[in-house]
């Protein structure tokens, strides 16, 4: 029990230390570089969920390829997503997500499902579900992780994908 | 993939950690959608929509629109909004590139005009996405890997109504209890291209606009509690008829919003019957609907002894009502005082 709450101070410490003086930084001035990002700027239709971070201790913290959502008056739907790389340890360890708005989390489950394809029938596998605080063993190998997270009062839900490798 | 770990430091160098609050009662799965604040439309309000100028869908993908309003409508089962497609209306669907849908979307809605209009926006066939190539099967006739946008135009009017995802088992086997999912199933798919409202899409949509009528069926992702009344005169005199009278109403409760409180007509209503100190009921027959709703009559014909009543609602098939019985009434039947009579004891009989 005790690493659970010295847990959040960790991560805390992590990210602090990432923004302040971390190893990969990104450029202070943005460089426009190329790119062959298919999907130009966009307005979203309303407003957007909050940003979902995956920390865990030793790694980097890393944001979400947001998925489906509705969200205080809009929605958008998007089918099962690769996700955002993550390597995490050979075992299992304890990750946490946070949010960048404080808000209300009902419940919250965990999927996996093998990495590189959509789900198939029976790929699918709950790892942990929950409500408050997103706590939970990330499991080792290679996988896409599913987040999906209800908010409370009536705010909405939205859909939050990692890919787990091997660090 | 330099983009991925870029944006991920950016992310959590402006995070505000926050740990969640907890103590809400969740969404189980299996039940009726979530849905998400905002003000609701009238009932059977009519939105009009028109297609967005300079972003109007190609042919094909209007008329599965115009198809998916049509499911929406006729598979709502409730007092929902409408839709339908006039170059006039408040509200607005649009096509194509840069629709407001995301980095990932599909598709996506705005209520934020609630209760006057909405927007809607679909992505462009073959659109580049990091994932893949969006491909609709009704604009490529593809036989498998492609989404159903007519499923995809009834999911969005699903939102727009007040719909938010169904909450599946873990294992999805209740995946096609529901339109309005976190992930559209591709073709061939099971449940890619439903074109009606799930049983739990329609149980949300009944608790926020109300039955059709007091006739309609319950969707079967409820579970209402019923009350059974039933009143009877007291006293007959011997012989004469008993009448009865029962109402049907759901429990008034917080929780079934507008639906508590209902009057339930044209159910199956049975009349038992039981003479005091017996334990068993005898069904005598079943009830006729009355003219006001929820209401049933029966009358007993021709009674000669005094006995107990009850009216028994079974839990029906096929919705999401449960059963209930009535309070016992009791009616008191006089001695008889006009020939010819029963006889206690039969004439030349000794006792």
């Amino acid at each position: 029990m005790r690493l659970a709450y010295r847990f959040p101070l960790l991560v805390l410490g992590a990210l602090l230390a990432t923004v302040a003086c971390g190893a990969p930084q990104p450029p202070v001035t943005p460089v426009p570089t190329p790119t062959t990002e298919a999907t130009p700027p966009d307005e979203p239709i309303g407003p957007q969920p909050p940003i979902a971070v995956l920390s865990f201790p030793g790694g980097q913290p890393t944001a979400a390829d947001l998925g489906t959502y509705v969200y205080r008056g809009a929605g958008s739907d998007s089918p099962w997503l690769p996700g955002e790389p993550v390597a995490v340890p050979p075992v299992g360890a304890l990750g946490e997500v946070f949010l960048s708005e404080s808000l209300l989390v009902t419940t919250w489950s965990a999927r996996v499902s093998p990495a590189g394809r959509p789900p198939g029938a029976g790929d699918l596998r709950e790892i942990a579900s929950g409500h408050g605080r997103i706590v939970f063993e990330l499991p080792t190998g290679a996988w896409t992780l599913q987040l999906s997270v209800q908010f409370g009062n009536e705010i909405g839900d939205a859909t939050y994908y990692w890919q787990l490798g091997q660090g | 993939m330099i983009r991925f770990s870029r944006r991920g430091s950016r992310a959590a160098a402006l995070i505000v950690l926050a740990a969640a609050i907890t103590g809400v009662v969740p969404a189980a799965a299996h039940s009726p959608d979530p849905v998400f604040g905002g003000p609701l439309y009238a009932q059977n309000q009519e939105l009009k929509f028109r297609w967005r100028a300079g972003q109007e869908p190609p042919a094909a993908m209007q008329l599965v629109i115009r198809q998916g309003a049509a499911d929406a409508n006729a598979s709502r089962n409730s007092r929902a909004a409408t839709f339908v497609s006039d170059p006039a209306g408040a509200s607005w669907i649009s096509y194509g590139l840069n629709v407001g849908c995301g980095v990932n979307g599909l598709a996506c809605f705005s209520r934020l005009g609630a209760p006057n209009s909405f927007t809607m926006s679909f992505r462009e066939n073959g659109h580049r996405y990091d994932w893949g190539i969006l491909r609709w099967c009704e604009m490529t006739g593809r036989p498998n890997g492609c989404f159903d946008a007519r499923n995809s135009a009834l999911d969005e009017f699903g939102h727009v109504e007040i719909l938010t995802h169904h909450v599946n088992f873990a294992d999805e086997s209740d995946f096609l209890d529901a339109v309005v999912q976190t992930i559209q199933r591709v073709k061939p798919e099971a449940g890619y291209d439903a074109h009606v409202f799930g049983r739990c899409d329609i149980a949300s949509l009944q608790r926020k606009y109300d039955m059709l009528n007091w006739a309609a069926k319950y969707s079967t992702c409820l579970d209402l509690a019923t009350t059974l009344t039933l009143s009877a005169p007291s006293f007959v005199n011997y012989g004469a008829n008993v009448p009865l009278t029962a109402t049907l109403t759901v429990v008034d409760l917080d929780a079934y919003e507008r639906l508590g409180g209902n009057p339930v007509s044209n159910r199956t209503i049975t009349v038992q019957r039981r003479a005091p100190g017996v334990a068993a009921w005898t069904s005598i027959g079943v009830m006729s609907a009355a003219a006001a709703a929820g209401t049933y009559t029966f009358v007993a014909p021709s009674q000669t002894s005094t006995a107990e009543w009850r009216a028994v609602f079974g839990k029906p098939a096929g919705e999401g009502l449960k059963g209930d019985n009535s309070p016992i009434v009791g009616v008191t039947v006089s001695s008889c005082r006009t020939a010819p009579c029963p006889q206690s004891v039969p004439p030349g009989a000794t006792e």
